[in-house]
């Protein structure tokens, strides 16, 4: 569903933010994305989603060029970043019916979807009301929301379980298991290294900016915890960072 | 005192970083725009100077001169100062770091105030000074002694800064206390801009109103309007009458900022406060295509900015106004009855300098701020996203340039093929304005200003927008002019032809380079 080749990215002023990486996700399969502050997790999935242009390589979406065909590959997918800032002048539901209309949802499928989402994330009683008076929280249910409701083959989430209630943080988790399910995928980045755990079936590591460990969470993991296994990366530093380009568990 | 000028240094960096191109590679692109208007007040204050002057100067009533140019520039200054003090004291969206941090709420008040005097006292200067030139040169020299009315510019720059803060208040307070905030704000400075608009519109007759009423205007400079009195007094060489009047502002100044900061927290709690309802109940959804949905969210945040409505509807409101004088006013009949039809021609041509200053487009891109991504992430084509930002820009200009047209029109008589035209030409100038201002807003972006003001009022885009297409557009007109014996009809025919052509031009830029710069930003 998504291949990265040999991404690299690197902002003005010469700061390389990702080097050479390439990682896949495949259908029904839900990947964890870890790595430390500033290791180059949000660059590689804004690349991923179309927003930040990119040096060298290649993102497939579904079999489209990220690059050449733009508007085929975001079609097919949805991409929130951390902390989503949404339209504040604009009702929850006014903003879905804005996110709905540029993926030309029919009326009656987005008025069942907002339905269900609005439901399952217990926010419907608040969709008349502007995104301007929302709390972090309800912003971030909103944002999740209108990800949702497009029914995307690939979802890209940066940091999507900051700022959601226990009730909520437990719905997500169960609409992305059923969205594998029904046939898509999920790429995710989190610093809740307990949940990438339970919930990913693959892992990948990046440290800055290149991968140092991906694969079956179970082999990622081994007998230790990720967390563990995090901080033994994170110490090993740097060196780990060129071998970790060569070969992964 | 050393947090306060941290402050005020501060401020002053979001006042001028908010003229940064965005780009480190052209630090030279917020003084050349900062230049442009620099250079109109200039422009204006010189032309006042001389023209006030010349009728005051024969008859001995050159001691109202400077207060008089003083009342002007306070004027002047308070429409630009009304909008940036709600913007920057209000609505900064650094309002929470500033008041946790451990200085009084009146050092915040102040630094952000301070800031805003500094770019009143800019604008002062470049006014009052090329003015006190000006008259001294065409006779107004014995109303100048240059040490005191220089020394007087700085409190007369806070003037205008304490009752834009006062008014900037009052605006905040009476939307804050209303449900429907953006409604009520547009309404107010909708009212303020149209009485502003009509006072400007006396400034020509005052010098014949203050001849004629010289002893009453005396009397008032020492009652109401004593601080303009003690400046006309400095301006003459008081330097008691200069100390009063720093006395008068400093004084004003000072009380306003204390009233303001014991508030500070409430109203900016009041307006940022949350209202969120619970009660929603979602019914039946309606769809429609990309474009529309991408209109009708330009729509939403443009009545919801209200420095964004109010600074870009002057333009309309200008030009549809000019015309309606023009048509039913006597001293327009007289006017189109000597000129005939050039007087249509040159009307319209006027009207399209004014409707081309209302340029949506050109902040309309940094307006989207950090919710740039939801439309960089969304499957758009240029059409729709530009077409959309665009469509905005040709619903305040179009129906404004049609109403123009029918105006002049009919109060000259012109032919259909003359109408038809005009109303092109009108046309494809609003489309140039829309376009061109899309082409400098991508080419300047700005997405990390912490408030509207500072993008629509300050940004390198929106002078090169504002400024830019009513050049294009004068550019034309000129060249029209010029080429009038050829025919008039036949020339703004070729104008037209131009015009679309540029537009055409722009367009495709858009769609390739554009879109291109577009996904980078």
């Amino acid at each position: 569903m998504l291949t990265i080749e040999h991404l690299s990215k690197t902002y003005p002023g010469g700061k390389r933010a990702v080097e050479d990486l390439s990682f896949s996700v495949p259908t029904g399969e839900i990947v964890g994305f870890i790595g430390h502050n500033g290791a180059g997790k949000s660059t590689t999935l804004r690349c991923a989603a179309g927003i930040l242009p990119f040096d060298s390589g290649q993102i497939l979406i579904d079999g489209h060029d990220i690059a050449r065909q733009p508007v085929a590959a975001k079609q097919a997918m949805a991409f929130l970043p951390d902390n989503p800032d949404l339209y504040e002048f604009l009702t929850g539901v006014k903003y879905l019916q804005f996110i709905a209309d540029l993926y030309a949802i029919p009326a009656d499928v987005r008025t069942r979807r907002v339905a269900r989402y609005a439901d399952a994330f217990d926010l419907t009683g608040a969709l008349g009301s502007p995104i301007g008076g929302y709390s972090h929280g309800m912003t971030q249910k909103l944002a999740l929301i209108s990800a949702f409701i497009r029914q995307p083959r690939l979802l890209i989430l940066d940091e999507p379980f900051v700022g959601l209630d226990p009730q909520a943080a437990f719905t997500l988790k169960e609409l992305l298991r059923q969205l594998c399910r029904d046939g898509g995928a999920v790429l995710f980045s989190t610093h809740v290294l307990e949940v990438a755990e339970k919930l990913c079936g693959a892992i990948v590591i990046i440290q800055n900016g290149r991968l140092v460990r991906s694969g079956p969470t179970a082999a990622v993991i081994g007998d230790e915890s990720l967390e563990q296994v995090f901080l033994d990366l994170a110490a090993e530093g740097p060196e780990r960072s060129r071998e970790g380009a060569q070969g992964h568990a | 005192m050393r947090k306060l000028w941290a402050l005020i240094r501060l401020d002053l960096q979001i006042l001028l970083n908010a003229m940064h191109a965005g780009s480190a590679k052209r630090p030279w692109a917020a003084w050349v725009l900062m230049a442009v208007p620099g250079a109109l007040m200039a422009y204006l204050g010189t032309l006042m100077g001389w023209s006030l002057a010349t009728v005051m100067a024969p008859v001995g009533v050159l001691d109202l001169l400077a207060p008089l140019l003083a009342v002007l520039c306070a004027a002047m200054n308070l429409v630009f100062t009304l909008f940036a003090a709600r913007g920057l004291v209000f609505t900064g969206r650094d309002s929470d770091l500033m008041l946790s941090l451990p200085v009084p709420t009146l050092w915040v008040v102040l630094g952000k105030l301070l800031a805003l005097m500094l770019e009143n006292l800019l604008l002062t200067v470049l006014w009052m000074v090329p003015a006190g030139v000006a008259a001294a040169l065409s006779g107004g020299g014995a109303a100048i002694c240059w040490p005191t009315y220089l020394a007087s510019l700085p409190a007369l720059a806070l003037l205008p800064t304490t009752l834009g803060l006062a008014g900037g208040w009052l605006l905040a307070l009476a939307s804050a206390r209303v449900r429907r905030q953006a409604l009520v704000g547009n309404l107010l400075s909708m009212a303020l801009m149209i009485a502003v608009l009509a006072a400007s519109m006396q400034v020509n007759r005052l010098a014949a109103l203050m001849l004629e009423n010289a002893g009453s205007v005396r009397a008032l400079l020492h009652g109401w309007l004593l601080p303009a009195g003690l400046f006309g007094s400095a301006a003459a060489g008081s330097w008691p009458a200069a100390a009063g009047f720093w006395a008068i502002c400093l004084g004003l100044f000072l009380l306003v900022s204390v009233l303001v900061s014991r508030q500070y927290q409430r109203i900016l709690a009041g307006l940022a406060g949350r209202n969120v309802r619970a009660d929603y109940r979602l019914s039946a959804l309606k769809a429609s295509g990309q474009f529309r949905a991408l209109y009708q969210k330009e729509w939403a945040r443009y009545t919801h900015s209200n420095i964004w409505l109010m600074n870009t509807a002057v333009g309309p409101v200008l030009a549809v106004g000019g015309c309606v004088w023009f048509a039913f006013s006597a001293e327009g009949r007289i006017l189109a009855a000597q000129m005939g039809p050039e007087a249509a021609w040159a009307g319209a041509a006027l009207a399209g300098v004014v409707l081309s200053m209302c340029c949506t487009t050109c902040s309309s891109i940094s307006l989207e701020g950090k919710n740039v991504w939801i439309l960089q992430e969304a499957p758009l084509t240029a059409r729709a996203l530009f077409g959309a930002k665009a469509a905005l820009n040709l619903t305040l200009n179009i129906p404004a340039g049609f109403l123009c047209t029918g105006l002049l029109a009919w109060a000259c008589g012109l032919s259909a093929g003359q109408t038809a035209a005009m109303a092109c030409a009108l046309t494809f100038s609003a489309l140039w304005t829309a376009l061109y201002g899309l082409a400098v807003n991508l080419l300047l972006p700005k997405l990390d200003s912490p408030n509207d003001t500072v993008v629509v009022k300050q940004s390198a885009a929106s002078m090169a927008g504002i400024f830019g297409s009513a050049g294009c557009v004068g550019a034309v007109s000129g060249a029209v002019w010029l080429a009038r014996s050829l025919g008039l009809t036949a020339c703004v025919w070729g104008a037209s032809a131009a015009l679309c052509l540029g537009c055409c031009a722009l367009w495709r830029w858009l769609c390739t380079a554009g879109m291109a710069r577009f996904g980078r930003l």
